[in-house]
């Protein structure tokens, strides 16, 4: 295979890091450090006295046995977790409620780079998304619990327009230009309470909301006595006071909930090429919102990208400036996924008593009332999930492939839907319940034969008519399938989908098998 | 083979049970942007004739020892700053120094 095929990509994919592909690409063999010391110290013992990482990891993840008793290989990765979460000034999150519980966040506060040197400060640093995907993998099975409970709050404190900001830049400079963090962070929020001690106290913990509406000014922590001062006006000072209290994180778990299911229409602040050099003004008019008759959560249009798969085209010259390549509008599969784990999760909570809320509500142009609850919106997506998503022949005159499953469901670009794309085992390791089994083995046969690599999953069929799997940004060819690298996501390998599609084989064959 | 004996294996683990993870990401590695990013007039080490390395940490020149040594290239433009002085043991140190917890 080609190897210009491989890229090194932004970090979503940090517990398959830097280290794996460093050691690949110079056949560095894992097993030089089976007897303990690699040749690295060796030499280094003849020039300087140099610090082995690994012994270092006996003393670091002391508590944690997962990395300190696990093999080389799971170390080299763990030292992803040390690579990619550090304190950067210029990155750092908002500051967390003086309630939140001990022990208290550092200031400032560590954070996750999504991809070192391009996302390692300022803006470019945290992303809602990378964060959120690399979560359970650099925070959680390390053992970090309290740097994932931070940024899981952190990230909170940002929610606008029922959504987590794609480039969090501080909270206070956030832009909501993305769909799918939101339910990468609930998913991680399942993580979370499933796997760390005490997990379940975390929907109790206090969340200082920086945009308690849609249309406030970043607000700081405790700044009511301020508000008080400054604003005349009464009525609205009151609104801020009760905006203003900390909030527990289930509330604004809630709250992302009931405006999806309400459904959102919002063009994004700022509007205009101070925020995005490239986008269209249509782009900037978003929406979100739940398909009634599936349940599946759905947004966007086919001028803004906001989806991991988010290439925006940026050429003049060869016409595809302002154009995403990949717009995944409608109901992007993984996203359907990630949001019925959630609703499935949420749902066993509530009926524990563990989550306050047991149902959702929409109201209706003439005031009528729709009320869900949270399993019925779950069953929905699962009565209707396989039979939308399945490709048979029969499906539509777009089809390429058949025995996959859909990359999208009601795309403005209908041929968009049928393409084979390594987002639906992200679902299926979210949520197995979704998928008939045998259909998910042949979906997943398919996946292996057409995308997987030995270090990732190629982002899109080779048989595809888009397809190119060669990504160039420099490229400044009149090509607009490739020029400044629109074709992204267009063929090139991601590793992070790597070990989604490990993880849904080890899913399936249980139930393919039984 | 490093000896795991003796009063700098020692002294090693001293010094390592009290670092924690953020000790050890700014101990090994931080790319160029992070280092300069602290404010502390300081980035990756440039290797004369080859260029900056990618981490400001030890992993910077470990990555490059482990190219070097299976072919003891003692020609390397790393091994000549190495024999030109301590400017790179120099720099670990005085970057190092200025993390307070080490």
């Amino acid at each position: 295979m080609d190897r210009r095929e491989y890229i090194v990509t932004k970090g979503n994919s940090q517990i398959f890091g830097a280290e794996l592909l460093w050691r690949h690409r110079h056949r560095y063999p894992y097993a030089t450090h089976q007897s303990g010391r690699g040749a690295d110290v060796t030499v280094s013992r003849r020039h300087f006295f140099l610090v082995d990482k690994f012994t270092l990891i006996d003393y670091l993840f002391v508590n944690h046995r997962f990395v300190k008793e696990g093999s080389r290989f799971v170390q080299a990765l763990a030292l992803g977790s040390v690579q990619c979460v550090a304190i950067s000034d210029s990155a750092d999150l908002p500051k967390l409620s003086p309630n939140v519980s001990a022990p208290k966040p550092p200031s400032p506060c560590p954070t996750l780079s999504a991809g070192l040197p391009h996302f390692s400060t300022g803006y470019m640093r945290c992303w809602g998304r990378d964060t959120f995907i690399a979560l359970r993998g650099l925070l959680l099975i390390t053992g970090r619990y309290d740097e994932a409970r931070y940024i899981i709050l952190g990230f909170a404190a940002c929610l606008r327009h029922g959504l987590i900001p794609n480039l969090l830049d501080n909270g206070n400079k956030s832009r909501f230009n993305c769909r799918d963090a939101i339910w990468w962070w609930l998913y991680s929020i399942r993580d979370y309470v499933n796997e760390a001690p005490h997990g379940k106290a975390i929907l109790k913990e206090k969340v200082s909301r920086l945009f308690p509406t849609d249309d406030a000014e970043a607000q700081a922590p405790g700044v009511c006595v301020c508000i008080m001062i400054i604003v005349s006006c009464w009525t609205l000072f009151w609104l801020n006071w009760i905006h203003q209290q900390d909030q527990p994180l289930h509330d604004v778990i809630q709250e992302a909930l009931r405006i999806h299911f309400q459904g959102l229409v919002f063009r994004e602040r700022n509007a205009g090429q101070s925020i995005d050099e490239h986008m269209v003004d249509r782009g900037f008019n978003n929406q979100i919102g739940v398909q009634p008759d599936t349940g599946f959560v759905f947004g966007g249009n086919d001028a803004n990208c906001g989806t991991w798969m988010d290439k925006m085209g940026s050429s003049q010259k060869a016409g595809n400036k302002g154009v995403p390549t990949t717009p995944r509008d409608g109901s992007a599969v993984e996203l359907v996924g990630l949001q019925a784990a959630s609703l499935r999760f949420l749902h066993k909570l509530a009926a524990a008593n563990e989550y306050p809320y047991k149902s959702v509500e929409r109201v209706g142009k003439n005031g009528e009332k729709t009320v869900w609850t949270l399993e019925r919106w779950a069953d929905s997506i699962k009565e209707n999930f396989d039979r939308n998503f399945f490709v048979n022949p029969q499906s539509s005159q777009y089809v390429n492939k058949t025995g996959i499953y859909k990359d999208s469901f009601g795309a403005t670009q209908p041929w968009a839907d049928y393409q084979l794309r390594s987002n639906f085992p992200i679902s299926m390791v979210a949520a197995p319940e979704l998928f008939d089994p045998k259909h998910a083995w042949e979906a997943l046969e398919q996946a292996k034969n057409n995308l997987l690599g030995p270090l990732g999953m190629k982002t899109l069929d080779p048989s595809d008519w888009s397809y190119r799997g060669s990504y160039d940004n420099d490229n400044d060819s009149d090509d607009a399938k490739v020029a400044h690298g629109a074709n992204y996501h267009q063929g090139p390998v991601w590793n992070f989908t790597i070990w989604i599609d490990c993880g849904s084989n080890t899913h399936l064959c249980s139930c393919v098998c039984l | 083979m490093i000896n795991e004996a003796g009063p700098k294996y020692d002294e090693l683990k001293t010094i390592a049970s009290k670092l924690n993870l953020l000790d050890l990401n700014r101990a090994l590695y931080r790319c160029d942007q992070e280092e300069r990013d602290m404010g502390k007039g300081s980035g990756a080490f440039d290797i004369p004739q080859f260029g900056p390395l990618v981490y400001c940490g030890t992993q910077g020149f470990v990555s490059l020892l482990t190219e070097i040594a299976p072919n003891n290239d003692l020609g390397h433009p790393f091994c000549g700053n190495l024999r030109d002085g301590n400017w790179m043991i120099g720099k670990e140190h005085q970057r190092l120094s200025q993390i307070m917890t080490l």
